[in-house]
Order: structure tokens, then C-alpha cells, then sequence
């Protein structure tokens, strides 16, 4: 009985294609503006996701930081060594006092140069212990992440981003290279790949887009370098002495992050006596950043409904008219036999049903807008079966309210006067 | 005793009248009428006397503003929409003037369409349409649109639709009324036809010469039965207009 409603008021509105097709625009733009809204909006959360997932949820991060007030006392004094940053004591007393850490690990970074032939290339080298791939999600494309044979052996062996080969130009078998960073090789063993997206909050773990990055063992890092290292800063050779860059710590259950990115600060403050750490809670960025895509998420459906309520009253409008025009056929369907509900039913699935082949040409349309934001936009929209599934609703849901009216004026015609209409 | 429930219309002191409660436009006063099964009934009277009203209240299209309405001995006087719309679709068939098809439907789908108000699937209807207009003579013009048939072929599709419900009561008004002589006497015949086989039919019309063809003639005036012959011998104790 649905079915044939459904044929029939398909019939009646390909009688009057042309007709039907600029009704249904209002639908159409209405219901891709929302698609592609959408689409653009779960591209954009997942977006954050990844990047927060990329310094993990249950982490809290603490860097070493250059002390901002710290004058050298002479540049005559040449044996002058900057002195900053973590230590080995706030891993332990990190490690020792607060229980709901159930992880803390080191992180040691050198600056150094790549050498591949004549070219160099200036890369960061982390001193990482085996856990840190876990904590931080990282999985080698090929080979293998560090373990503890290699550390407890001092193994030169690294781990390298897809990126450092590409800069070598190195077209063999990855893990058959051996990379010479500053004086030394080191056997590749695994590679991660790159980043897949940019990612504001990488600096918080001490890295940035270009993905230059080597990772060997910790204990490889303090044994071949020491912990002191000389860079050469804006015209002077700088000696610092740095024990860690960075410790992330890992939190059993994401609800106690908070608390214990609370305790590490407490112990840091007693430690040290200047500021020269950060203490920086992922799982923190992540909601801030959800609040800004709340935004977002308040601004669409205004937009969409103003949208779909013009859209709306466009199908409303031509329905009374093609109400009016088919004002005879009403009075006939009604002698025939047609009930109030019967005509109220015909018309209502009528408009629902344009209402529809609109949301369908909107999806379309929407899944094309979305497509083209992807190719010139750095925008990553998600097309979810979700965001179709509620675009389809809103059409029909606007095709029952707007269609509802028509559709009862149509049944409310005395069948005699219909019949004389002409 | 049967034979006084055998009347298929009974009107009881039925007024209509239209405007307003001011302005009172009275169009059916008092109005008295009894019709037996097999009967078949013309009615004729000036334009305006209120023959289409009458019609349309004995086929449940409107509803006495006082008075009662026994149809096959139900007082369908003060039934509400759903109810009415159900004793239209099985109890009476209706052919007008300007023969009312659908114009975007075809020949079959028009015939069909109190059929599909009855819930009735698909393939029955089909068969049902396809037998009834063979009977009226269609056959071959199933899937032709009403615009590719020619008068006689309109008003004969409307009679099938009319009938393919199998109505207790069939009501025309003025079903010659746009037709030339050979097509009103081709209609006539099939009404004859449908009376012969117990069909009760109520038939409006101008024309004196289609008036003879029925057994019984009233005339109206002023929304009063000015004159009626007075039932005759109903031809037959059918109680419905079927196809056969
Ligand atoms: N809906 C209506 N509103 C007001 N007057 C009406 C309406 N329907 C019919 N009439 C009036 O009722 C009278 C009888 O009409 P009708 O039954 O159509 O007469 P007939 O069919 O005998 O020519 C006419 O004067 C007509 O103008
Ligand atoms: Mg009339």
C-alpha cells in the first residue's frame, strides 16, 4: 500500500520534472551544506584525536626547558657549561613517590648532523628507552622498534623515520643501512613511517613536522655522548649540561592524569629551584580543543536549519499550489471512496518523497563539496554512514512538517465543491 | 417479511441548506424517498431544483443538514468522515457528466482505483478491471490515458469504475448530458443491461427520451419531489450491481 503511495507520487512528480527538481533545490543545498558540514566537522575531531593520541592519553609529558632568566656570567670564561633541565633524581623520586605513575621514562636528545655523501642533514637524535614506543604509539612500518638487548648492549642501532631516507635519497633495503650520524654508524633496524597530518602540539614532545628523526637506545646515547653537549647558537658555541630532555610519564586510568600531573609538578617544584621544566598534560590540549569544535558543532545545525526551513517552505509553497491544481482530483478520489486519511496520506508521502530524492541529490552533492574541500583545503573531511543517516532524516522529517499542511488542506475539501472545481 | 427492508435508499424528511445561518439557502426541504433494490429511478426537473444534491446525499458525498439517510437499512445520516468514505467505496458507485477520470491514470488504473481505497492487491485488481472492462467493452483500450478515448469510451470507463466494486447502488448524474445521441443510446444500453441483472441504479438527466428507458421518474422542484410514478415491480431481488 506504501509501495504503490511511493510509485504513484514518484509518477506524479516525474510528470513535472523540471518543476519538481528546482522544489527540491532548496532540500538539496540544504541538505549538503549539512553533509559536507558534517563531514568537514568529524574530519576536524578526529583530526584533534589523532593528534592528541599521537602524544597519548594517559601521558603527562614533562620537557626540560632553557631557564629564560639565565645570563652567562662572562664570555671571557670559555669553560662556562649551561646547567638546566631534568635529572636522573626526578626520574626516581618521580618513579618512587607517586603510585598512579605506573611508568616513567627518559629521553635524551642530541642535535647532530646526517651524513650522506657530501650531504648533510641536521637531525634529532632521541636517546629512548623501548617502553617509549609503546607510550607514544609508535610502530615501525618495517623492522622492528628498540629492545632491551640493544640498550643493555649499546648497540648502535637506530630507528628512523620514513623521512630521513628520503632526505638520504637511499632507494635499498632500509634495514640494510648503516647511517652515519656525526662520526658514527649505526645500523638501521626499523622505520616509522611519517606523519600523517600536521600536528600543532608535536613541539610539545620536543619535535616538529619535518619528521627528522633518529632513535637509538638510551643508555647508547649516554654511553657514545656523554651528557654534555656543544651547540653553536646564534654566533657563540653554547656547552650545556643537560641529564634528560624530557621524562613521559604514564598514568594507569586517564581520570587520575590530572592529579598526577598535580604530583609531578609538586616534586619538580622542591627539586628544582628555577623553572627550567614543563609539565604538559595531553589528555588537557585534548579538551580545550574540543571546546573550540563545540563551537563549530552549536554554529552548524543554526546554519543547516535555516537551510532546510527555506528549502521547506519552497516545497510547502508548491504543494499548496499543486493542492489547488489538483483540486478536481481530490473531489473524484473522495466519491471513489478515498478517506480524509487516504488524500491526507497520498499527498504526505508525495512530499516526503520529494523531499527525499532531495536529501539524496544533497548527499550527493555533499559528498562532491566535501571531496573537493579534501583537494583544496587542508581540511580532512569524514563522510560517516552517521552523518548520511541524519542528513536523511532531516529531509524526511522536513517533508513530513512541511508536506503535513497541503496534505490536510487537500483532505479538508468538501468532495462535492472539489468535483465542480474547474 | 422482507420485503420493506429490501429498500435500498430510504429518505426521511431530509433538508439541505446551504449559506449562512442568516442567510439560510434552502435547496432540499422535507424530503421524502424510497428506493427498492432493482429499481431503476430517473430524475428529472429544472436546473437548480436540487436533483445534485439529492444525489450527492443519497451517494454520501454530503450529509443532510437535517432528516435521516437509511442506506440498505443503516442511517449513514451521521456518520463521520472514515465511516462514510467506507460505505462510498462499497456500497455505491457514481458516473458523472463530465465523466471525472483521472487524467494522469490510465483506463485500468482509473477502474482500479476504488479498489485500491479497499485495500485490495494488486493482481486482483488487475483481474477484477480487466473483467469489468471487457464487460463495458475496453478491453482493448486497458492502457490507454483518458485524453486517447473518445466520450462514449469515458463515460463507459467511468460506469466500470463505478461498478467494479460491486456497489449496492448505482447513481449518474446527467451521464448523457456530454454525449451525442448514438453514444447516449450506446450508455443507455449498458444501463438497461445493468438493471436487467438487478443492478439498482438512480439516474439524473435532461434528456425526456433517456428519462423512459427507467422504470420509475421523479421530477423535482424547488428541492421537492414535485411528481413520482411510484415504485413499480422491482425487476429483480439482486442486491448488488455486479459485472456479469
Ligand atoms: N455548495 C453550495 N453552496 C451554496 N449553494 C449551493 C451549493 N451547492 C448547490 N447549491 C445551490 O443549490 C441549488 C441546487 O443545486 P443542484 O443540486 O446542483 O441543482 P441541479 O443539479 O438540480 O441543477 C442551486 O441553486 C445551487 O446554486
Ligand atoms: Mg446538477
Amino acid at each position: 500500500m506504501l509501495g504503490e503511495l511511493i510509485v504513484e507520487a514518484l509518477r506524479n512528480l516525474l510528470r513535472h520534472k523540471l518543476r519538481s527538481l528546482l522544489t527540491a533545490l532548496g532540500i538539496v543545498f540544504g541538505i549538503a551544506s549539512v553533509v559536507a558540514m558534517v563531514s568537514a566537522g568529524e574530519g576536524a575531531r578526529r583530526e584533534i584525536l589523532d593528534q592528541i593520541r599521537e602524544l597519548g592519553t594517559h601521558n603527562v609529558i614533562v620537557n626540560a626547558q632553557k631557564p629564560p632568566a639565565e645570563q652567562k656570567p662572562d664570555k671571557e670564561e670559555g669553560d662556562y657549561v649551561l646547567e638546566y633541565g631534568l635529572t636522573f633524581h626526578d626520574l626516581r623520586q618521580i618513579r618512587a613517590t607517586l603510585p598512579a605513575v605506573t611508568d616513567a621514562l627518559p629521553v635524551r636528545d642530541v642535535k647532530d648532523w646526517l651524513w650522506f655523501q657530501s650531504r648533510r642533514v641536521e637531525a634529532r637524535i632521541r636517546g629512548v628507552t623501548p617502553r617509549y614506543f609503546e607510550r607514544l604509539n609508535l610502530t615501525p612500518a618495517l623492522g622492528r622498534r628498540l629492545d632491551d638487548d640493544d640498550g643493555r648492549e649499546r648497540r648502535r642501532v637506530c630507528v628512523v623515520r620514513a623521512r630521513v631516507l628520503q632526505e638520504a635519497r637511499y632507494v635499498g633495503d632500509p634495514l640494510r643501512l648503516d647511517l652515519k650520524i656525526g662520526a658514527e654508524y649505526y645500523r638501521v633496524v626499523g622505520v616509522l613511517p611519517d606523519f600523517a597530518s600536521k600536528n600543532p602540539d608535536r613541539a610539545i614532545l620536543g619535535l616538529d613536522d619535518r619528521a627528522l628523526e633518529v632513535y637509538v637506545p638510551f643508555e647508547t646515547v649516554v654511553d657514545r655522548r656523554g651528557l654534555t653537549q656543544s651547540t653553536f647558537e646564534s654566533g657563540t658555541w653554547e656547552v650545556s649540561r643537560v641529564e634528560l630532555h624530557q621524562i613521559v610519564c604514564t598514568v594507569a586510568d586517564e581520570a587520575d592524569v590530572a592529579s598526577a600531573a598535580r604530583g609531578i609538578q609538586a616534586i619538580l617544584g622542591r627539586l628544582h629551584a628555577r623553572r627550567d621544566y614543563q609539565v604538559t598534560v595531553p589528555i588537557e590540549l585534548l579538551q580545550s580543543r574540543a571546546q573550540t569544535q563545540r563551537t563549530f558543532d552549536i554554529v552548524l545545525p543554526v546554519i543547516a536549519g535555516i537551510a532546510l526551513l527555506v528549502g521547506g517552505i519552497g516545497i510547502l509553497n508548491i504543494m499548496l499550489a499543486s493542492v489547488t491544481e489538483r483540486t478536481r482530483e481530490i473531489g473524484i478520489r473522495r466519491a471513489i471512496g478515498a478517506s480524509h486519511r487516504d488524500v491526507t496520506l497520498q499527498f504526505l508521502v508525495e512530499t516526503v518523497t520529494l523531499a527525499l530524492i532531495g536529501g539524496v541529490l544533497g548527499v550527493l552533492l555533499g559528498i562532491g563539496g566535501s571531496m573537493l574541500l579534501e583537494r583544496f583545503t587542508d581540511w580532512k573531511p569524514v563522510i560517516t554512514f552517521g552523518a548520511v543517516a541524519v542528513a536523511m532524516g532531516i529531509s524526511c522529517l522536513t517533508g513530513i512538517v512541511f508536506g503535513i499542511y497541503p496534505a490536510r488542506r487537500a483532505a479538508a475539501m468538501d468532495p462535492v465543491r472539489a468535483l465542480r472545481h474547474e | 417479511m422482507t420485503a420493506p427492508a429490501s429498500a435500498v435508499v430510504e429518505l426521511r424528511a431530509v433538508d439541505k441548506t446551504y449559506g449562512t445561518p442568516q442567510n439560510p439557502l434552502p435547496v432540499l426541504r422535507a424530503l421524502d424517498l424510497r428506493v427498492a433494490t432493482g429499481e431503476f429511478v430517473a430524475v428529472v426537473g429544472a436546473s437548480g431544483s436540487g436533483k445534485s444534491t439529492l444525489l450527492n446525499i443519497v451517494g454520501c458525498l454530503d450529509r443532510p443538514t437535517a432528516g435521516h439517510y437509511l442506506l440498505v437499512g443503516e442511517d449513514v445520516s451521521r456518520l463521520d468522515d472514515v465511516r462514510l468514505s467506507h460505505v462510498r467505496r462499497t456500497r455505491i458507485g457514481f458516473v458523472f457528466q463530465s465523466f471525472h477520470l483521472v487524467p494522469h491514470l490510465t483506463v485500468e488504473e482509473n477502474v482500479e482505483l476504488p479498489l485500491f481505497y479497499n485495500r485490495i492487491g494488486r493482481r486482483e485488481r488487475r483481474a477484477r478491471s480487466a473483467q469489468i472492462l471487457d464487460r463495458v467493452g475496453l478491453g482493448h483500450r486497458r492502457t490507454h490515458m483518458p485524453n486517447q478515448l473518445s466520450g462514449g469510451e469515458c463515460q463507459r470507463t467511468a460506469v466500470a469504475r463505478a461498478l467494479v466494486n460491486r456497489p449496492s447502488l448505482l447513481l449518474a448524474d446527467e451521464p448523457t448530458g456530454n454525449l451525442d445521441s448514438v453514444t447516449t443510446r450506446e450508455i443507455m444500453r449498458l444501463f438497461t443491461e445493468l438493471h436487467g441483472a438487478g443492478c439498482t441504479i438512480v439516474m439524473i438527466t435532461h434528456d425526456l427520451g433517456v428519462a423512459d428507458v427507467a422504470g420509475r421518474r421523479i421530477r423535482m422542484r424547488d428541492g421537492r419531489i414535485e411528481h413520482d410514478d411510484g415504485s413499480a415491480a422491482p425487476a429483480a431481488a439482486e442486491g448488488s450491481c455486479s459485472a456479469n
